[in-house]
């Protein structure tokens, strides 16, 4: 049996005196405080609105609609549907999930979503990212949360993608966005190297000089500012000695593995934004398997990754979270895709997972459907979100979803 | 109104209208006034569109795209493009053909400047936007309502009207899906399979009948939300960002709906607009990564490689723009999202690497010397001053303390002490490189 780095130092806080033999980067974490802003949350956002129906599939609701009724041909089949009790199951292709929610590390929350739900993508992805069903808040729900936190000496979150997310908003101090660290080199004329020194002095001049000028140069100085010292303290972070198997030419391993190695870095960077494209399945969503493989990626990714933290002390202090806009329509179309839906399951995993369902499955009942033909809801998207805020992260759930009242769901241990 | 046509101004109109002017270009442009300016921009493209037919991979694709931009006498037309392909975004990513793609932003270019129904028309027959959004397999009795929804949500209405109440129903989604069924593809060309064409009556916005897509399409142009949106849209692209709600929105809406939804009639309106040459407007846009590296290279006097090479895809997709591959149906996310870190870490790396380019074979040529002139007046130039020539010639502001910041950096030898400034071949090859460089990564050079 190996010791895992945070059980050999959890052994070691007696010993003050073995400090001295610590490298700086875990003694941060000896040191860290705890509660608040001491756990770390890998956000999964499955980008286009994943078919939560196939993913967690209600094949023993209601008599058995969900293949007689609703998916006649694209349905799961049942023979491989992954028993989970009460007549819901795995999507076949996940496996190492199933493994993962018989040992109590994989919390489903069941039927989330908001009132008048929007079936547009731009809406809906809007409103998760918000956490506000009215679409009215300025700023995204984790950007809150880490307001609530103050300023970070170093950057805390980052979004692992090309663009920032709306969910890291609102945060206050600079949150950055990237999917490699090798681009984090301040570039250097081959003819000139000697150079190299006196063009980045001037860029960081320039950027010091625009603090407080007009608000979009301040705005891009601050986050030229924050590259240089991202530079610096990614020169320091040391390759990640990977053990978890992840799925091969898929984005959502890139992301995860750069998650994993940020987070051993121990760095204080915590909460890790990753969108992953491809859900917004309107046809041919099972030609060659598509879906099913993409949640069998979706499933190995996640658990590689559990295998990783564990591998080196911290699955226990890291929840995988798993978010799509919305679910896809309860009939599958003419096209052997389906079309915009509301409601979707929520994944929570981790060995801080409660494990089990978190909430119960909406209706499959015909009679019960929407005026638009959608699931009803059981779970609000903010009692699912909040309930991480306060009961993992350690925040203020009313302050980030101001004006709803917290009905806390079963999903941390 | 009468916009008083100075330098400023000239240089505004030639930064949004096209991808930024070098000193010579808005000389030139002052010279002929707004008017003839304006006539020559709002001019489409006269040389015939000729997609490549030797292309062979997405990065191609991209570099000829941008060689067309960098060569164009009518940049308007390629900045116009660009508009709608962040409009109708479609992606490479689902449609799997490059020679549709390559059509499709032909479709794009040739209706730029017409009606928006002829452009809504031609872009519901383009066979990339058929595969994109699924109507190719939307049939009677099975439909696929993707494009039907994007039409409404995307492309025409949008969600929500000024007052933020619904432009369309769920119902009016199947309606639409319904009109458009059959419409569909045969050998990559588009179709019309009467035999999957739900013939039958459908009600939409108020109209009852037999409803066919050219139906929906007609309705949807003069539809007052999409009268007000696609102008908004243009206006937001062009000027600066506003809101439905902006009274501006009068104004171009009126001039919409009174042209027949003449494009070129509304960007004419916007380009002669006072607000469009106010202190809002100037500046006010962060630039495209497209923009970003036309305009750099356009404004150095430089050229691209021929042969389109396929390192300017690399270098678009580094800066969060690969052409012909929008991340999502809703296009790019603009403004300060174009320089979140990963973008504004590439403009800064890209920015060394287009400066520093020496090489023959280097995707980028230009001759730095050329910024600074004639070489008899080198002599006369101080670091300050050679800094804001530079500056000027890259058509960028810079406030004092960037000023003083790059005037240092001109002076600093390897140890970072300033020397005395000696003009000559080794200090272009090493300095004025360098001052290119940094110019380039500045904040101030994102803006448009």
């Amino acid at each position: 049996m190996t010791i895992s780095r945070r059980d050999f130092l959890r052994n070691f806080v007696l010993v003050p005196a073995g400090f001295a033999l610590l490298p700086q980067s875990l003694l941060r974490a000896v040191m860290a405080p705890s509660g608040a802003g001491t756990r770390n949350l890998v956000l999964i956002d499955l980008r286009g609105g994943n078919d939560g129906l196939n993913m967690v599939v209600p094949y023993g609701l209601a008599g058995g609609t969900y293949s007689s009724e609703f998916r006649p041909t694209l349905g799961v089949p049942l023979s491989g549907v992954l028993p989970l009790g009460g007549g819901i199951g795995l999507n076949p292709g996940m496996t190492a999930l199933k493994s993962h929610f018989d040992a109590g590390r994989l919390a489903i929350a069941q039927g989330v979503s908001y009132a008048n739900p929007s079936f547009s993508h731009e809406v809906a992805q809007r409103v998760w990212e918000k956490g506000d069903p009215g679409d009215a808040a300025a700023d995204g729900w984790l950007g809150r949360f880490l307001a609530g936190l103050g300023a970070p000496a170093s950057p805390n979150a980052v979004a692992v993608s090309d663009t920032l997310t709306l969910a890291l908003t609102g945060s206050g101090s600079f949150v950055p966005n990237f999917d490699k660290l090798s681009d984090f080199a301040f570039p250097s004329d081959s003819h000139h190297p000697g150079d190299k020194g006196n063009r980045r002095a001037a860029y960081s001049a320039i950027a010091s000089g625009l603090a407080g000028a007009d608000s979009q140069l301040a705005t891009m100085a601050a986050s030229s500012a924050g590259i240089l010292d991202l530079i610096d303290v990614f020169a320091t972070v040391p390759p990640f000695p990977h053990v978890g198997t992840y799925p091969t030419n898929t984005s959502l391993s890139t992301s995860l593995k750069l998650s994993a190695r940020l987070l051993n870095a121990d760095i204080g960077m915590r909460y890790f934004h990753l969108p992953w494209g491809g859900f917004d399945t309107h046809a041919d969503q099972e030609v060659d398997g598509y879906h099913t493989t993409r949640m069998q990626k979706l499933s190995d990714a996640m658990d590689a990754f559990w295998q990783d933290l564990s591998s080196v002390g911290l699955a226990g202090d890291t929840l995988v979270v798993v978010v799509s806009e919305f679910g896809r329509t309860v009939y599958e179309n003419g096209s052997g895709g389906t079309d915009h839906g509301s409601v979707n399951p929520v994944l929570v995993f981790g060995n801080g997972a409660a494990g089990g369902f978190a909430s119960a499955h909406p209706s499959m009942d015909p009679v019960d459907l929407g005026e638009n033909g959608e699931l009803p809801m059981t779970t609000d998207l903010r009692d699912v979100l909040g309930t991480l805020v306060q009961e993992w992260l350690g925040g203020d759930a009313g302050a980030v979803f101001p004006g709803h009242v917290l009905s806390t769901l079963p999903l941390v241990a | 109104m009468t916009v008083d046509w100075n330098a400023a101004n000239a240089a505004h109109l030639l930064r949004r209208a096209g991808f930024g002017g070098t000193r010579k270009e808005i000389d030139k442009a002052l010279k002929a006034g707004l008017d003839k300016t304006l006539a020559s921009l709002l001019k489409p493209e006269k040389s015939k569109f000729k997609p490549p037919t030797s292309v062979d991979n997405l990065q191609r694709l991209q570099s000829w795209w941008v060689a067309r931009m960098l060569k164009s006498k009518h940049p308007l037309t390629e900045k116009l493009t660009l508009f709608w392909h962040n409009h109708f975004a479609t992606s490479i990513a689902k449609v799997g053909d490059l020679q549709l793609m390559a059509l499709h932003m032909g479709t794009l270019q040739s209706y730029a400047f017409g009606t928006f129904e002829d452009m809504l028309l031609a872009v519901s027959r383009d066979p990339a936007m058929l595969i994109w959004l699924d109507n190719r397999v939307n049939y009677a009795n099975s439909i696929n309502e993707n494009y039907a929804r994007e039409l409404q949500e995307l492309f025409t209405t949008g969600v929500l009207d000024r007052n933020g109440q619904p432009n369309y129903t769920e119902q009016e989604v199947i309606e639409v899906a319904r009109a458009f069924t059959g419409w569909s593809l045969s050998h990559d060309e588009f179709t019309f399979k009467a035999n999957k064409h739900d013939s039958g009556s459908k009600t939409f916005k108020g109209v009852t009948g037999a409803l066919d897509g050219t139906d929906v399409i007609a309705i949807l142009a003069a539809d007052a939300a999409t009268a007000r949106r696609i102008p908004q849209k243009l206006w937001s692209f062009f000027a600066y960002p506003i809101a439905l709600d902006d009274p501006l929105c009068d104004e171009l809406e009126q001039l919409y709906t009174s042209s027949g939804g003449q494009i070129a009639a509304v960007l004419d309106g916007i380009f002669r607009h006072d607000a469009f040459y106010s202190v809002t407007a100037q500046r006010a846009l962060v630039k495209s990564p497209v923009e970003f590296f036309v305009g750099a290279v356009h404004l150095l006097q430089g050229k691209q490689h021929s042969g389109y090479p396929y390192e300017i895809g690399d270098v678009l997709e580094e800066l969060g723009q690969s052409l012909f591959a929008p991340p999502s149906v809703f296009g790019w996310k603009e403004g300060l999202k174009w320089v979140s870190t990963s973008g504004l870490l590439a403009r800064n790396t890209r920015g060394e690497w287009i400066a520093d380019a020496r090489d023959k074979d280097h995707p980028v040529q230009y001759k730095p010397a050329k910024l600074l002139g004639k070489k008899k007046d080198w002599a006369t130039l101080d670091a300050a001053g050679l800094v804001q020539r530079v500056l000027d010639e890259l058509d960028t502001t810079a406030s004092p303390a960037t000023l003083a910041a790059l005037a240092a950096y001109v002076l600093a030898d390897d140890s970072g002490v300033p020397q005395p400034l000696v003009i000559d071949d080794d200090f272009v090859d090493r300095k004025l490189r360098g001052l290119v460089s940094l110019v380039l990564g500045t904040p101030d050079f994102q803006l448009a």
